[in-house]
C-alpha cells in the first residue's frame, strides 16, 4: 500500500525516494485517509465475496469523516483517487497476506518497536534528525497504539487486544505457519491457534514448486521422455486455490490482511532506501537486509539470518499466490506459463519473454535458500 | 472532301467514332482497376507489415485459459501491486540536506541510481 503510493503517485518529484520522504512527512490523519481511500477503491467486481477481485463488502469511513481528515488537501490522496477509481470503478488491490508474513519474519516489527522505545526514552541512539521526527511520530501513531475507532485498520478491541497475536493468528489460519520468533524474552508468543487452519499449505506449496522446477528443467526437451507433468501442477494449484479461498469465504480475513500488509509495507519502505530513520541511526546500506542488520545491532535485537531471502521473496510470492487464488493455473492449458521462457503471441510465431517463469525461478531459488529445503531435488525417471 | 466533324486525328474515315458513353465507361473501368490495384497494394503492404511485425495486428486480449492470458494477468497484478522493482533504485540521502531542509527535489542523485553501463568521465 505505502510502497505503491510512494512509487506511483504522479507528483512533480523525480524519484520514488522523494515521494517516500514526502509521505513520511504527512500528518497521521492524512495517512489514515490514504488507507481509507485504498479500501474504498478496492476492486469490487461481480465475483464471490472473498475472491481477489472482490475481497470484502465492508464499507470504509463515510465521506464526511474523510473530509475531516483533510483528504482533499492531501498531496497523495487526490492524484491517487483518480488513479484507483477511474469512472468510479475501484481498481485498487493490495498484497497477499504472505507479503506481511515474510516481511514480519525478518523481525522488522520488533526491531522498530525497540527503536521507537529508545528514541522516546533516552538519547542512547543520539538525537533523531528533524525529518526523522515525522517518521517517528507517524510510525508510533499508526502502528504502536490502538487504532482510531471506526477506521478500516481498527482490527483490535477488548476481544483481541494484541495485534501481534492477531497477525500470528491470521498467518496460522492462512498458511499453517507461525512466525519464527517469539516474544522479546525468547518465549513462544501467546496467541489463539484455531483448529481450522491450512496446515497442509507448506507441503502442498513445496510439492507445487518442485513440479514446476521439473517442468522448467525439461521445458525444452524435444526428444526422449519428458518428466514434466502439467496435470499434476494444475492439480496442486487447484488444491492451493481451494485452501486459500476457503479461509476467505464471505470476505473473511480481508480487513486484517489489508491492514497487516499496509503496516509491513510502511516498514519495508523505510528500509528500501537510506530513509530519514536509516540515516539517523547511521545504518546506511545497499539493501533492506543490510540496513535492518545495522539498526538491529544498535538496539541489540537479532535479525533473522535468512532475512535477505524473505525480502526478495515477498513481492514475487504475493503475486503468485494472488494468481493461484484467482484460479489461473487450475487448468492444464495455462500451466506452461509457469515454466516456459517465452510465450507465443496469439497464433503468430512471435514469442514474448515470460515474466511468470522468471518469478517462478526466483521463488524456487529463494524458497530453497530460506527454508534449507531443496526445491530442485525432485527426480523423476 | 469534308472532314467529319469531331473526328479525331489519325482516325480512318468511316471508322466508327467512340461514343462518349464508352469512353466514360472505360475511364471508370480504369479508375476501378486503379482502385483495385491500390487496394491490393495496400493489402500487400499490410500483409508485409504483418509479416514483419505480427504484434501490431494483435490488439485483442489474449484468449482465456492460454499461457498468454496467464502472463497478461500476471503483468496486470504486478503493475497493480508495486510495479517494476527498478523504480526502487533509490538514491542515497545527503544527511545535511535531510536534517536542515525539506527541499526534497534538490537532493543529490546517489550512486545506486546512475546507469550501470554509463562511462563516467
Amino acid at each position: 500500500m505505502f510502497r505503491r503510493i510512494a512509487a506511483r503517485t504522479p507528483l512533480p518529484l523525480d524519484t520514488p525516494y522523494q515521494k517516500a520522504e514526502l509521505l513520511f512527512r504527512l500528518h497521521p490523519s492524512k495517512l489514515a485517509a490514504l488507507l481509507e481511500m485504498g479500501w474504498e477503491f478496492r476492486k469490487s467486481d461481480n465475483d464471490p465475496l472473498g475472491h481477489p477481485n472482490r475481497r470484502s463488502d465492508i464499507p470504509q469511513l463515510p465521506d464526511y469523516l474523510l473530509e475531516i481528515l483533510g483528504a482533499d488537501e492531501n498531496d497523495f490522496y487526490v492524484p491517487n483517487k483518480d488513479k484507483f477509481s477511474p469512472k468510479n470503478k475501484g481498481l485498487f488491490c493490495w498484497d497477499h497476506l504472505i507479503y506481511a508474513y515474510l516481511i514480519e519474519n525478518t523481525n522488522i516489527y520488533e526491531i522498530f518497536r525497540r527503536v521507537i522505545y529508545e528514541y522516546r526514552h533516552s538519547e542512547r541512539l543520539g538525537v533523531p534528525l528533524a525529518s526523522t521526527q515525522h517518521w517517528l511520530r507517524n510510525t508510533e501513531e499508526l502502528f504502536f497504539r490502538d487504532p482510531a475507532p471506526f477506521s478500516i485498520y481498527s482490527v483490535s478491541s477488548y476481544i483481541r487486544p494484541d495485534q501481534g497475536a492477531s497477525r500470528r493468528n491470521a498467518y496460522y489460519r492462512m498458511f499453517g505457519m507461525d512466525l519464527n520468533h517469539g516474544t522479546s524474552d525468547n518465549k513462544p508468543y501467546p496467541y489463539e491457534k484455531p483448529d481450522v487452519a491450512n496446515r497442509e499449505f507448506v507441503s502442498t506449496f513445496e510439492e507445487f514448486l518442485k513440479e514446476v522446477w521439473v517442468a522448467i528443467a525439461n521445458a525444452k526437451n524435444t526428444s526422449g521422455s519428458n518428466p514434466k507433468d502439467d496435470a499434476t501442477i494444475a492439480l496442486l494449484a487447484r488444491r492451493l486455490n481451494n485452501m486459500l479461498r476457503t479461509r476467505r469465504i464471505n470476505g473473511n480475513l480481508s480487513q486484517e490482511e489489508f491492514w497487516f500488509v499496509s503496516m509491513m509495507s510502511w516498514f519495508h519502505l523505510s528500509l528500501e532506501f537510506d530513509s530519514p530513520i536509516v540515516v539517523s541511526m547511521r545504518a546506511e546500506g545497499s539493501n533492506e537486509e543490510e540496513r535492518l542488520k545495522k539498526i538491529a545491532n544498535q538496539v541489540k535485537l537479532p535479525v533473522h539470518a535468512k532475512s535477505y531471502y524473505f525480502f526478495r521473496l515477498a513481492d514475487p510470492l504475493s503475486r503468485l499466490l494472488t494468481q493461484i487464488e484467482l484460479g489461473t493455473y487450475n487448468e492444464v492449458p495455462t500451466v506452461p506459463a509457469l515454466y516456459m521462457a517465452t510465450i507465443p503471441v496469439g497464433t503468430t510465431p512471435v514469442e514474448k519473454p515470460n515474466e511468470v517463469a522468471q518469478d517462478m525461478n526466483l521463488i524456487i531459488n529463494y524458497w530453497s535458500l530460506a527454508t534449507d529445503r531443496n526445491m530442485k531435488e525432485k527426480v523423476r525417471s | 472532301m469534308t472532314e467529319e466533324k469531331g473526328r479525331p486525328e489519325n482516325t480512318p474515315p468511316g471508322a466508327s467514332q467512340p461514343d462518349k458513353k464508352t469512353e466514360d465507361q472505360k475511364s471508370l473501368t480504369d479508375k476501378n482497376s486503379d482502385l483495385i490495384a491500390g487496394t491490393l497494394k495496400f493489402q500487400q503492404t499490410k500483409e508485409q507489415k504483418t509479416m514483419e511485425n505480427p504484434v501490431e495486428t494483435q490488439k485483442t486480449s489474449p484468449i482465456l485459459g492460454t499461457p498468454e492470458y496467464a502472463r497478461d494477468e500476471f503483468l496486470k497484478i504486478k503493475k497493480a501491486l508495486v510495479g517494476p522493482e527498478k523504480e526502487w533504485c533509490l538514491p542515497k540521502v545527503d544527511k545535511e540536506a535531510l536534517a536542515s531542509s525539506p527541499q526534497l527535489d534538490e537532493l543529490p542523485l546517489g550512486e545506486d541510481c546512475k546507469p550501470k553501463n554509463q562511462v563516467l568521465k
